[in-house]
């Protein structure tokens, strides 16, 4: 019954949490699937319909650079943190380093009532 | 690889001239990488199973719009002050229509309330669609100006809590649209009872008896007590304690006078000689009674509920 609302605090937990993942990945050069793929096997599932947009959102902000390659007979387009990004992603790092620590001991600790049961 | 390029080319459709190339190109080779991780997975890859993986991926509008997100016609930013001052202009249009109609409806050798009220509504809605598209376009094009990183609405760069008006119930705050009802309905009553003073020259005879006509031009100047009065609710928008004062004396002039008018009839002067033949001049008069008394009665009402007002504002 608690499904929608649970998925649209999902999505909203999220949404801050894959920018820091997308910026952490492009440290290395990557173009949209590989960087899915890189996600994905490290267990941050993320829809191209998100993923594609977002790469694109973060790179008309000047924290990815991005360039046309050729490849296997076709291009892709790679992308890689900027140096305004790398400066941003440490910034963003601190601050989730931070938040992690104080939020962690407050999701763990117990009600009373719960240590008693 | 056709369906694939009919699919990029309808996302391209769905999308601004200046971004079509670009996104369209890094599309494709987003799906031609898709397609051949599935090719390096099964051996081959079928038309049914691209077909199935274009669906999966979306309708062509809908991609489009992941990339590029329509943005609203008048920022969140803006929305208050937009609404705030559509409401204004809508206010002062209704004040002045009802200026303007009461005048054309004096001047005019039929007094019928039905052309009147069609002639009210007539001049009020052609003046506000040019008002509001104007006031919508202005704020459209202020949103597009507008820096897209600033959320700060315009106007509450400085305040202090100390400025802010005290707490109170929701009825301590007055709504533009009953300001300007009443600043309508005064200024229409002002008009009423004074053009065959002001306009001598046109020949127009009150529509009141005599007895009537001079009892409403002594409580002129309470009407012009209200108007005054309604003017500088715009201003506080926040009932107090004066103001709830002012308003019962308002009222109860209403209450006296609507019932003094009631007791005193006739209020109207009727010519028989212009009425249709099926209309009874005594039928009219009661009609008319009724409706004053219905104004004296929620002149009472507004009596009443401004005391309790006081009280709890005490």
């Amino acid at each position: 019954m608690a499904t929608a609302p649970l998925d649209k605090l999902k999505l909203e937990l999220r949404r801050g949490v894959l920018v820091l993942a997308v910026l952490a990945s492009l440290r290395q050069p990557h173009y949209g699937y590989s960087l899915r793929k890189q996600l994905q096997d490290a267990g941050v599932d993320i829809d191209e319909g998100t993923l594609y947009p977002l790469i694109r959102r973060l790179a008309e902000q000047g924290l990815l650079d991005s360039e046309w390659k050729q490849g296997e007979g076709r291009e892709r387009r790679y992308y890689q943190l900027s140096a305004l990004g790398t400066d941003l992603l440490e910034q963003l790092t601190q601050e989730w380093i931070s938040l992690n620590s104080a939020i962690g001991p407050l999701l763990l600790c117990k009600t009373d009532e719960e240590q008693h049961e | 690889m056709k369906m694939v390029e009919r699919y990029i080319a309808a996302v391209q459709r769905e999308l601004p001239k200046n971004k079509q190339d670009d996104i369209g190109r890094e599309l494709k080779a987003n799906i031609l990488d898709k397609i051949e991780a599935m090719e390096a997975q099964q051996g081959s890859v079928t038309e049914a199973e691209i077909t199935e993986l274009l669906k999966e991926m979306g309708h062509p509008r809908s991609v489009a719009l992941q990339f590029c997100p329509p943005t609203p016609l008048i920022s969140a930013a803006l929305m208050p002050l937009y609404l705030h001052t559509l409401y204004m202009v809508l206010g002062v249009l209704l004040v002045i229509s009802t200026i303007a109609i009461t005048s054309r409806w004096l001047d005019g050798a039929e007094m019928n309330l039905f052309w009147f009220l069609k002639g009210l509504a007539s001049s009020f809605l052609n003046d506000a669609y040019f008002a509001f598209a104007a006031i919508t376009i202005g704020f459209a094009v202020l949103s597009r100006k507008q820096k897209t990183d600033s959320t700060e609405a315009p106007g509450t760069g400085k305040w202090s809590p100390e400025k802010l008006p005290a707490a109170g119930k929701d009825w301590q705050h007055i709504s533009l649209q009953n300001i300007f009802g009443d600043l309508a309905t005064m200024l229409f009553l002002v008009m009423l009872i004074w053009y065959p003073i002001w306009q001598p020259d046109s020949g127009a005879t009150s529509i009141f008896t005599l007895e009537a006509h001079s009892v409403l031009l002594w409580f002129t100047p309470v009407i012009g007590i209200a108007i005054v009065h309604s003017l500088w609710q715009l201003r506080t928008r926040l009932w107090n304690r004066n103001m709830l004062m002012l308003n019962i004396g308002i009222s109860t002039a209403f209450f006296l006078v609507s019932l003094w008018l009631v007791v005193n009839t006739p209020i109207l002067r009727i010519h028989t000689e212009a009425l249709h033949a099926s209309i009874n001049v005594s039928y009219l008069e009661l009609s008319i009674q009724i409706f004053v008394l219905v104004i004296a009665f929620i002149a009472a009402y507004e009596v009443i509920r401004d005391i309790r007002r006081l009280i709890r504002i005490s």
